[in-house]
């Protein structure tokens, strides 16, 4: 039986390998918390505008009914323009 | 700490690769320009952008760009190493294996587009990736080596960055942004046609074909001076468009002028008429290391640089609470 073609690792070799390991990690954590940064930003944008769009439709059909009588106070200008999600 | 591979001359078994030589992959020079630029895209751009998500989208427009500049450098390596400006990049040194750098700029390219579409939008998401695969594609592969007006048409991918910003904030590219595109484009042959004047002899032996090996330097310089008379007047135009207020005008037009001058100055010299310095010589030579003829081109490169700065950072102080266009 042959053996395969075996090299063996230089002091040097192995300290570059755990450098690179080591930024390589390094660079996947940093990935991560951006990514998680990105989505809690982004579901606290799109629940926010959620909100100021249902306060608007809310608005919008006690207005239209005509049993009703009219609402106390009509939403602030501009609520119902929620910024659009990302 | 055994592995089993086919070992090649030229691509070592096991590389010692540290990580600072993949930042240098990144080509960190052109990446703070690239990062300046598209930080003034995303202030400039109509809009009040999450700071977090602003940062980030800096962030991947950097990356994306320091990836561009990885697979340029995996690409060219071979060409990189008949060059004393490129001589010593990772690949060309042999710090980095071809196939290595390959990988990183491919990884880091899809990561950047993914979270720059992720965080902002696709418009932006897809202009970085239209930059980098212009960049590392297009004018890497295909323009550099066929025609003198390589970096001419290539110099879209440079100029991309501040539209990205742009539509990073707002989701659109309009025409302002595109102002902005078309200044760094204007500029860019005057700024590396000033460089290629002193440094044919190198381009000329790595079998690139830059307009001063291509068509010579008397040539060289008439084209210099005639993208410097187009390229001044678009740099001031924002001025008088919406886009910057009077001290974009002081810096444009005073800047503007100087640089048309040294322009002039350069097309009545004899740069580039004979060898460079360190050909001359044969030895290293720095970047700025010019014989007498060749200062003309070696001040209006450098002037260039700190122009297009200078013009940048007029757009972003004017954005400062009271000094609005």
């Amino acid at each position: 039986m042959t053996r395969p073609n075996f090299i063996t690792l230089t002091d040097e070799q192995v300290r570059a390998r755990k450098r690179r390991n080591v930024a390589i990690a390094l660079g996947l954590v940093g990935f991560i918390v951006l990514v998680f940064i990105v989505t809690v930003v982004n579901l606290q944008r799109n629940t926010e505008a959620r909100k100021a769009a249902e306060a608007a439709a809310v608005g919008t059909v006690l207005r239209a009914d005509p049993a009703l009588p009219a609402p106390a106070a009509a939403p602030a200008e501009g609520a119902a323009v929620a910024e659009p999600a990302q | 700490m055994t592995m089993t591979d086919r070992p090649t001359r030229e691509t070592p078994l096991v590389t010692t690769s540290q990580p600072e030589d993949f930042f240098q992959l990144l080509k960190p020079r052109v990446m703070s320009l690239v990062v300046f630029t598209a930080v003034t895209g995303l202030v400039v751009a109509p809009g009040h952008p999450n700071p977090l998500l602003a940062a980030i989208a800096v962030l991947c427009i950097a990356v994306g760009a320091g990836a561009a500049g990885a697979l340029n450098m995996a690409l060219e390596g071979e060409t990189d190493a008949l060059m004393r400006r490129t001589r010593g990049r990772p690949v060309a040194a042999g710090r980095v294996r071809k196939n290595d750098a390959m990988a990183f700029g491919v990884i880091l390219s899809i990561f950047s587009v993914m979270l720059l579409g992720m965080t902002t939008n696709w418009l932006a998401g897809g202009l970085l990736a239209l930059t980098i695969i212009y960049y590392a594609g297009f004018y890497t592969l295909l323009l550099k080596r066929r025609t003198p007006q390589n970096i001419v048409i290539g110099g879209a991918a440079g100029a991309l960055p501040p539209v990205i910003g742009w539509a990073a904030v707002t989701g659109q590219a309009p025409w302002q942004a595109w102002l902005l595109f078309l200044i760094i484009f204007l500029w860019t042959p005057p700024h590396s046609w000033a460089l290629a004047l002193y440094s044919a002899g190198d381009y000329a032996k790595a079998g690139i074909p830059m307009m001063p090996v291509a068509r010579g330097a008397k040539s060289t310089r008439l084209q210099i001076l005639i993208y410097s008379l187009i390229f001044v007047p678009v740099a001031i135009a924002p001025a008088f468009l919406g886009l910057g207020g009077v001290v974009y005008l002081a810096v444009s037009v005073a800047g503007g002028l100087f640089f048309l001058a040294l322009a002039f100055r350069l097309w009545r010299s004899r740069a580039g008429d004979q060898p460079d310095k360190a050909e001359a010589v044969g030895r290293e030579a720095a970047l700025y290391d010019v014989r007498a003829e060749a200062k003309p081109a070696r001040n209006l490169f450098a002037f260039s640089i700190l122009y297009l700065m200078a013009l940048f950072s007029a757009l972003l102080v004017e954005q400062l609470p009271g000094l609005g266009a």
